[in-house]
């Protein structure tokens, strides 16, 4: 059972403040991701609550307890590394029963422990082998049983799975979503993949900069996203942000850029004019030859996918306008062919010239 | 993992021109380091070697004519060297020196190495302190240890009045302390080897495992014991061996402090073989010893070469790279 709550937390690295003002509570039993760009501060918040950085100043605790001057080993906690950090020398048997040794359990419950999680990782075969020997998933799974075998009341994992291709980490994802169901432990797991965040997480703190830029579920990061940083940060194919303005009088209101304009749904009529950027993602493009909609753009580029048509636009700048359009409807449609494309009303976004959402508070 | 299977017969590789113009860049690149080896060897070793060995089988001292015309004895020089009591001493006197003031320098050296690892603030002085005895000459090393040690010189006078009681151990004249005397010099002179060695050693470990072993709940000494410690093996070994060698050649300190006395009690096989040679002018008795010596020297070599090759299969196995395991 573990409650973990980080209050201002701040960490200076010299003059480099790496971590500003975090605050968060994270529920027991909760799977959060902490997800941003390399450098955002995500991985050393982790490494202030395994208690490997001293914070600058802030508080961290535990179920309530103060832990800022506790060691890691007496925290309670496990990690898993990006690295697998597995002890070259000790074979995997050895290094699974390592975390049991030292807490000074007798030699027959180790084995016993040590079986029950090779078990459950699946990784029985692997025991009388060597770190040298394990491919780099098992390695990963074998970090992950050494963990387990701690019986630890939250687990940090830190980019666990990014030194694995990607098969494996679809694989090894699942499984950590997985173990986290069966145990209904605390999880905390740092990456710099929206795709994993938006996969685990039962509620995702995205940094940037070493701050929080928006904390939520995946679903209100991936639909209310309250910046353009996070809209652009979560989807793949990623959100279509275009630069332009907002213009028009108090009845009309309109967003026009260099190769568009049209008219922006009621709701923003109150929205500041100016300049802004315009945002949707590509799922919400409606695409139809000569049919009705907001503007029409040159197709660039077509791809069919088979399940679905991503067609790029030229929009006039260097990052080309996206939308999915299902099955292979679109397929054969030639490059520079001009489409019109709709835009659904409620999944229309704007930000303002500082990258804040505008009008998020009217859209439904 | 794959089981391997017998790799299939290969057809005789045919060679690419960009694979022999590489070969034959391998080979001058070889030869370009290997040249001035041979070169030095055979124009300066060779002689000196062939010299000796035409002294150990001929009895020439300088008091006796021209040495080409010294008399053939045969394998009595070997014989009377292998028989002589003295240099049977020295070689143990020279072995024991050269264990302890490997194993103290060693200790010390890694305690210091394990206390400035992890940086702070002004350890680039404790750095530069620590480096200093190995930059300073052997010869100053002895002849300041020759002011600093006599029976009531400053350092005896410093630690009686430390500890309040008269020591007056007489370092440079007792036959029993004068070894451990210079035993604790070369410590002095060579413990930043070690240490050097040993600081380099513990930052190259990963700090991963060690942070993983902290979670896991290993105290500090456990983590030194059960993780930094066997990571370090190679490191420790070639810490060990290359200061075992060369203590077991250290001849300045104790020849100017000693010339082999009191007695004969710092007459290690460097000083022996020097005072047969040019104090005694046995030029062939001396020219036997070295090359007994010498033989000693490279079945050490040979054992440590082979102790340091077994020890970086170990260390090649333990690191060898995951993706040709991931097939």
């Amino acid at each position: 059972m573990a409650r973990i709550e980080l209050c201002d937390l701040n960490k200076s690295f010299g003059s480099v403040r790496a971590v500003k003002d975090i605050n968060i509570t994270i529920e027991d039993g909760e799977f959060v991701v902490f997800v941003g760009p390399s450098g955002c501060g995500k991985t050393t918040t982790l490494r202030m609550i395994a208690g490997f950085e001293d914070p600058t100043s802030g508080e961290i605790r535990i179920d309530g307890r103060i832990v800022n001057d506790l060691e890691p080993r007496d925290r309670g906690l496990g990690m898993v590394f990006q690295s697998h950090a597995l002890f070259p020398h000790k074979s995997i048997a050895q290094n699974i029963e390592f975390g049991l040794r030292m807490k000074d359990v007798p030699a027959p419950e180790r084995i016993q422990r040590v079986r029950e999680v090779a078990e459950m990782m699946h990784i029985t075969h692997l025991l009388d082998k060597m770190p040298a020997q394990c491919s780099g998933g098992e390695s990963q799974r074998v970090a992950l049983a050494r963990t387990l075998v701690t019986n630890p009341s939250t687990f940090l994992l830190d980019e666990p799975l990014s030194s694995l291709d990607a098969k494996l980490r679809r694989e090894l994802r699942a499984e950590c979503g997985r173990l986290q169901e069966e145990l209904k432990r605390t999880f905390i797991f740092v990456t710099h993949d929206q795709e994993e965040a938006m996969t685990l997480a039962d509620r995702i703190v995205v940094m940037r900069s070493g701050e929080i830029e928006q904390v939520g579920s995946p679903m209100d990061i991936y639909s209310e996203p309250i910046s353009y940083f996070v809209a652009d940060f979560f989807g793949s194919p990623s959100m279509n942000l275009v630069a332009g303005e907002v213009v028009g009088d108090t009845d009309v209101v309109r967003f026009r850029s260099t190769h568009f304009d049209f008219a922006l749904p009621e709701h923003f009529k109150k929205s500041k004019r100016g300049a802004a950027t315009f945002g949707i993602r590509p799922e919400h493009v409606g695409v139809a030859f000569g049919g009705k909609g907001e503007i029409e753009l040159p197709v660039r580029l077509v791809e069919p996918l088979g399940k679905d048509t991503l067609l790029y636009f030229d929009d006039g700048t260097e990052r080309a306008f996206i939308a999915v359009s299902e099955g292979l409807e679109m397929a054969d449609v030639k490059s520079g062919a001009r489409i019109t494309l709709s835009f659904d009303p409620r999944r229309l976004y704007l930000f303002d010239a500082d990258g804040r959402r505008i009008g998020a508070a009217t859209q439904f | 993992m794959a089981v391997a299977t017998a790799p299939p017969a290969r057809v005789a590789p045919r060679h690419s021109a960009r694979e022999i113009s590489r070969s034959r860049a391998l080979n001058r690149f070889k030869w370009s380091i290997r040249a001035p080896l041979i070169l030095l060897f055979s124009l300066v070793l060779t002689p000196v070697l062939l010299l000796q060995l035409y002294f150990s089988f001929h009895e020439w001292t300088v008091y006796l004519g021209s040495w080409w015309e010294a008399e053939f004895v045969g394998i009595d020089l070997f014989k009377e060297v292998l028989t002589d009591e003295r240099f049977g001493w020295a070689i143990v006197r020279s072995l024991g020196f050269a264990m302890g003031s490997t194993i103290g320098c060693f200790v010390i050296g890694f305690a210091l190495a394990y206390l400035m690892y992890e940086p702070f603030r002004g350890s680039a002085i404790y750095y530069i302190i620590f480096i200093l005895p190995m930059l300073t000459v052997p010869i100053v090393v002895a002849y300041t240890a020759e002011m600093l040690l006599y029976q009531s010189g400053p350092v005896n006078d410093v630690i009686s009045r430390l500890l309040g009681v008269d020591f007056k151990p007489a370092w440079l004249t007792d036959p029993k302390v004068a070894m451990p005397a210079v035993t604790l010099l070369e410590i002095w002179n060579w413990t930043p080897f070690s240490f050097i060695i040993m600081l380099a050693g513990l930052s190259s470990i990963p700090r991963e495992p060690i942070e993983a072993a902290q979670i896991l709940g290993a105290s500090r000494w456990r983590i030194f014991w059960e993780v930094q410690l066997p990571l370090l093996r190679p490191v420790i070994l070639l810490a060990l061996v290359l200061r075992f060698l060369e203590a077991m050649a250290e001849f300045p300190k104790t020849w100017a402090l000693f010339q082999g006395g009191p007695g004969s009690s710092t007459e290690t096989i460097p000083v022996y073989i020097f005072l047969t040679t040019w104090q005694y002018f046995q030029i062939s008795k001396g020219a036997a010893l070295s090359y007994v010596a010498m033989i000693l020297m490279v079945v050490i070599v040979l054992l440590a070469i082979q102790l340091l090759r077994r020890e970086k299969r170990a260390l090649d196995a333990m690191y060898s790279s995951k993706t040709e395991a991931a097939d």
